[in-house]
Parts: C-alpha cells; structure tokens; sequence
C-alpha cells in the first residue's frame, strides 16, 4: 500500500474513531466488525482457547469504547485495539489455574484418539485430524516465553508491522525482529512435520 | 563516514536480506547482531518499521473463525456494556456535581461560621446564631449556637456529610 493510500485508510479510521466517541452506534458496530477478526486471532494465539479469545475480543472492544476520549488522535486504533487485547490476555493467562495438556508431537495412531485432553479445540464441523493440529499448535506456541507468543501473534495474525508492534509492546524495533525470528524457528521446530518444505528448511539452518 | 555509518555499513547486507523477506535464511547469530544494531539505529529501525507478515509462512495452521452468529451475540454484550458504561458514567457526573456543591457549601458554611465565632467574641451578648444554608440543597445547618469562647471544628463525614464538634471547654473544667 503506498503513503497516500495508507494515509487515506487512517483519515477514514480517524473519522469513524470519532464519531464512535461522541457514542454513534453504528460507527462502533462498523469499527468492531472490521477488526473483531484481527483481535480475535491475536487473542486465540496468546489464550489457545475460542471461549477465551471471544471473551478478550469483547473485553478489549468494551475497554477501547469506554475510553475513546482518551485515545490520542492520529494514533492508530487498530494498533490500540490490540495492544488492549494482548494486555487482556496476558491477564487471562496470568489468572487462569487450569492449563489443558496437550500433545507437543503427533499423536502415535496406535494411540486411542480421546486422549486429546482438550475436546474443546475447534469447531465440532473440524475433522479430528484438523483439532489434533490445531491442539499442537497451541501446545507449541505455549512452549515459547510468552514476550515471544505476544510479538509472533500480534505480527502473525494481527497483520502489525515491525513498527506498530514496537509501539504496541513498547520495545525498539530490533527486539521485536529478534523475537518474532526465534518464535517463528521454535515453532517451524516444533511443528514442520505439519509442512514438509518448511521442515526440510530448518534442518539446512540447524547447525553441525 | 562516521563512526555510525560504518556500523551501518556492517549489517547492511543482513537488512536488505531481511528487508527482502529472506530473514529466515539468517542464522540466530547474525539476527541478533543484526537486533542489537536496530534497537541503537533510528535511521535502520526506520527502514524495518514498515515490515509485516504477508506471505510470510507461519508454520502454525489457520484458525477456525467463530460463525456470524456467535459474533452477533458478541456484539450484542459490548453494546450492552457500552450502554450501561454511558448511563454509570452519567450518574458519576451527578456525584461529582453534588460532592462539589457539598465541598463548595461546607467552605461557604465554614466562613460564616467563623464570622459569627468573631462577631460572637466582639459582642458578648449575642451568642446565638440561626444559620441555614443550602446551597443547590446539597448542605443545610439549621442552627449553631457560639457561646462566648466556645470553639468548634467542621469536618466531613465518611458519608459526605458535614459533623460539627462544639469543644465544650467549660466541661472540662468540672471535677
């Protein structure tokens, strides 16, 4: 997208922004079905769970229209929007007692498939395959530090820029490139037997 | 070329790989090396700012979506919120009013009793006061009396309210 163009998508955010403020209805609908799925997919990767990641994606939208008067015009609100789910999240992750264990490696066929320990994962639509990948994918992504899960998510599915993750996390722009390349190694690790190219790249960088 | 430039020079190489999406093919080494000159250079921090994720494979899979309806009844909730939040904020607005009004009250109520507490020390006779003030209703003393030397302290009850102490002096002096 060129500067023009990306400073048109920002006037026309602004524009919707305000009048969200002054308490228009629509403007806060259209706001929050342009970017539920962004602060969704950020949450479901920082929470791992879709009843969490829902409950951070009402939460973050309650707290950003109760504090629109706050919200520093020509700043961006996407990027808010999110840095106020992550935070929620991370406060979701902190209080939450019962974590789910979950499979890191493939489940061995000769394993008797209800030894998933989270039922819950995916639609009931998704195929037992697709809920096995999805439960390891959340496993692998629990593995990393959990400043390393925020960057990756916010970069991976919240479609922010080196910059607008810097500005959300509030660490220079180096240390934001730095995680996202470990977070992503750890996982293509983790997780490249779940795309065979990807797994035969890691091994050419491992080193020896 | 300063000191700088020459640092800029030195990882060069490894921005434009990564510039070009290719920092994946870096080793950990060199992508620190190449981070710790970011986190001190505004002028390369800059040109990685605008870096995002497209195309760029994640290795982890797609996420199923919530259905239109589950999103509806989301919506729904942060309307909601927004409702009540609106109607609170309003009734804070009508707190704040009326503990102005009594903090604003208690200050006029304070100065006129110490006017009297003056006037009732100048004229010894007079040591009766009637005193109403009600200001929008939010403070209302119906009387006081100040004897002669009598002293008194206004404070504000954990209810907003105001409480006079009249310290009874002559009291104390009785066995």
């Amino acid at each position: 997208m060129n500067k023009a163009a990306t400073t048109d998508v920002q006037t026309a955010e602004q524009r919707l922004v305000d009048r969200a403020a002054r308490g228009d209805r629509d403007a806060q609908r259209q706001l929050f079905e342009e970017l539920r799925d962004a602060v969704y997919r950020v949450a479901y990767r920082l929470t791992g769970r879709s009843e969490d990641a829902l409950d951070v994606v009402q939460d973050a939208f309650i707290r950003a229209f109760g504090q629109l008067s706050r919200f520093e015009r020509g700043a961006s609100f996407r990027t808010w929007l999110l840095r106020i789910a992550t935070n929620r999240a991370l406060d979701l992750l902190r209080s939450r007692r019962v974590r789910y264990a979950v499979p890191l490696h493939p489940v061995d066929d000769s394993e008797p498939r209800d030894t998933i320990a989270d039922p819950r994962i995916g639609g009931p639509d998704e195929s037992l395959d697709a809920a096995e990948s999805a439960a390891r994918a959340r496993a692998a992504l629990e593995v990393l530090p959990i400043e390393q899960r925020c960057v990756f998510a916010m970069f991976a599915e919240g479609g922010m820029t080196y910059g607008e993750i810097a500005e959300a996390v509030g660490v220079p722009i180096g240390t934001v490139m730095s995680r996202i390349f470990h977070a992503r190694r750890k996982l293509r690790e983790l997780l490249g037997d779940l795309w065979p190219e990807q797994a035969d790249e890691v091994t050419r960088e491992r080193p020896g | 070329m300063n000191a700088q430039d020459e640092r800029c020079r030195d990882v060069a190489p490894l921005l434009a790989r990564a510039l070009s999406g290719g920092l994946d093919q870096l080793d950990g080494v060199a992508v620190d090396r190449l981070a710790a000159h970011l986190d001190g250079c505004e002028r390369c921090a800059a040109a990685m700012s605008g870096c995002a994720a497209d195309g760029v494979p994640t290795a982890v899979p797609p996420i199923a979506m919530p259905a239109d309806a589950t999103w509806e009844r989301v919506w729904r909730r942060i309307a909601q919120a927004s409702e009540t939040a609106t109607v609170t904020a309003s009734g804070a607005d009508i707190v704040r009013f009326r503990r102005f009004a009594s903090t604003a009250g208690l200050a006029l109520a304070a100065a006129l009793m110490m006017l009297i507490a003056i006037v009732g020390r100048l004229d010894p006779g007079r040591d009766t006061a009637e005193l109403r003030l009600a200001p929008g209703g939010a403070v209302q003393i119906d009387g006081i009396e100040v004897a002669d030397g009598t002293s008194f302290v206004l404070t504000i009850g954990s209810d907003d309210a105001p409480v006079i102490w009249v310290i009874d002096e002559r009291s104390e002096d009785k066995p």
